[in-house]
């Protein structure tokens, strides 16, 4: 049905997808939006 | 007539949902430039997504693999795959980061606090506008080229100069007032969410037209088995070089300026997981049914008369057309060129915005200071830009040849030659302000001297030793940089701190 060339490219695309997928949930830096969340939060009152 | 009010009717349904997100416009300059970065991951994905691809995705890509046989899904889709998802993972995602924390809007702006310099915005500035310009006008012009071509003859008596079609200019002005009309009053929040729905419709109707014309040729084995198999395969239809270089422009998405932007409306970090693994699905669901489309073209007949779908000579970027035109109804016509059209105008209001917001912020805002206008004064100030860009991009397609979009692969190649600069920033602290002088000017003359040498973009087969110019451009800014840097005094531990506080002692 697909071309075997065709057919190489699109295995490739989702092996792509799949390890993408891999990253997000084994791999993500949760580093960014930490850096993030503690720009944002004012610093504490260090006189109290 | 069918496929006029088929589009129209689509083109209403895009205005109501551009001006249905306008009620969540909070009135701020933060709002209209970055929507206060508060998009959710699905939006976000279907934006970047309906941004990153264009007309070419559909008409272009059945063209080439008409033209080129199916080694063009290699060449320029499974591999963008990969290199789109890199770049949102490792420029996209910092770049929200330090937007977030520094308050950036544009690339400008970035670049301007990254190498300490107000100078390096006047050099980036009419570089980055400068390759985008052609990039809208493609758009406009791929507008009118299709519509033009699905309406032939349909009005003999209004459009006698155009054989019966829809000018092309007509076309370009009614698209330019539909973006203007949801990007004018709620900006990027406004696009994204045309975006979405733009995403959808382009995606759907590649596979309705999929499924029927397979379906109209007798089956997907059938329609494989009567196309040229000269075309099933790579060899004889591009070279090895010209291949594998191809694959450095799939890196101009870390460069343009719209992407940029868009990366900065994420609510969180967390909001690009989904684009990274949805984004190579979806360039798959895109491509694969419109290169078959182009494949199969090769062998069709028109049912029942034995002649060819696609008459010898016949302009390949007419070959989707022809196919949906000769195989299914006018009204699958009409919802794929509508599917067409949202595909371009999900590039062209990101586009018009970032080139309103790049006016406003890195050249009023800078020269003015951030003090001397209103925050709803900007929010006024960057519409008017909106405007002045939308206009000046229409009066051009008038006024360009038809051969602009030969510009298209020239645009593509000046973003991706950049991407050195932009992942030095990132990475390599050393890197300093006279690296990304050099790189940028070295760059763009070498960009210009290419571009001279390929008779301004008429030769469309203009290879250098076998590889794609972008190959010499790229390795141009990337030893610049590198040198410049390494010869030149390091940036200031001050800056450095900002941009790599986790390396500071």
């Amino acid at each position: 049905m697909l071309p075997a060339s065709l057919a190489y490219h699109v295995v490739w695309t989702l092996l792509v997808a799949a390890g993408w997928f891999l990253v997000t949930k084994h791999a993500w830096p949760d580093a960014f939006d930490r850096d993030v969340a503690r720009a944002a939060t004012p610093p504490e009152d260090s006189t109290r | 007539m069918t496929v006029v009010v088929a589009i129209s009717a689509y083109l209403v349904l895009l205005v109501a949902i551009g001006l249905l997100s306008t009620r969540y416009f909070r009135g701020s300059t933060a709002d209209y430039f970055v929507a206060s970065r508060s998009i959710g991951p699905f939006v976000l994905f279907m934006s970047i997504f309906g941004t990153t691809m264009t007309a070419f995705a559909l008409v272009g890509s059945t063209a080439e693999a008409y033209e080129m046989g199916v080694g063009t899904f290699g060449k320029l889709a499974s591999w963008s795959g990969l290199v789109h998802s890199a770049c949102f993972f490792l420029i996209g995602l910092p770049l929200w980061s330090l937007g977030r924390r520094h308050g950036y809007m544009t690339q400008i702006e970035f670049f301007r606090a990254r190498f300490e310099s107000r100078s390096i915005g006047y050099v980036l500035f009419p570089v980055l506008v400068g390759l985008l310009v052609p990039y809208l006008l493609i758009g406009l012009m791929g507008a009118g080229s299709v519509l033009s071509g699905v309406t032939a003859r349909a009005f003999p008596e209004t459009f006698p100069s155009t054989n019966g079609a829809i000018p092309p200019a007509l076309t370009a002005a009614v698209i330019s007032a539909v973006v203007l009309c949801y990007i004018f009053t709620g900006g990027v929040r406004s696009a994204a969410w045309a975006n979405t729905f733009q995403t959808l419709v382009f995606m759907g109707m590649g596979l309705l037209a999929f499924l029927l014309i397979a379906g109209e040729i007798g089956g997907l084995s059938a329609a494989s088995w009567t196309s040229d198999p000269a075309k099933a395969i790579r060899e004889g239809n591009m070279g090895e070089l010209q291949f594998f270089t191809y694959r450095l422009i799939p890196l101009s998405v870390a460069m343009f300026p719209h992407l940029f932007q868009n990366f900065l409306t994420a609510r969180s970090a967390r909001a690009f997981k989904l684009l990274l693994f949805a984004h190579p699905i979806c360039i798959l669901l895109t491509w694969l049914p419109c290169i078959l489309i182009g494949f199969w073209a090769t062998g069709a007949l028109v049912p029942g008369t034995g002649t060819p779908v696609v008459p010898d000579g016949a302009n390949p970027n007419a070959v989707l057309g022809l196919m949906v035109g000769e195989l299914t109804s006018p009204l699958v016509a009409g919802l794929v060129a509508a599917g067409v059209l949202a595909a371009i105008m999900s590039s062209l209001d990101s586009q018009f915005i970032a080139v309103g917001t790049m006016f406003t912020r890195d050249i009023v805002v800078h020269h003015f200071g951030h003090d001397y206008f209103s925050d709803a004064a900007l929010v006024w100030l960057a519409r008017g830009f909106v405007v002045l860009v939308v206009i000046v991009a229409y009066l051009l397609t008038l006024a360009e040849p038809r051969e602009i979009f030969a510009l298209g692969i020239w645009c593509f190649s000046g973003y991706a030659s950049l991407f050195p600069l932009v992942f030095a920033a990132l990475y390599w602290r050393r890197v300093t302000k006279a690296g990304a002088f050099a790189s940028v000017l070295v760059t763009g003359a070498v960009w210009f001297g290419l571009f001279a040498a390929s008779d301004y973009g008429a030769d469309r087969k203009f290879l250098l030793g076998g590889m794609m110019p972008v190959t010499a451009m790229f390795a141009a800014c990337a030893i610049t940089l590198v040198v410049v840097s390494l010869l030149t005094r390091p940036p200031a531990e001050e800056t450095l701190g900002r941009f790599f506080p986790d390396k500071m002692a």
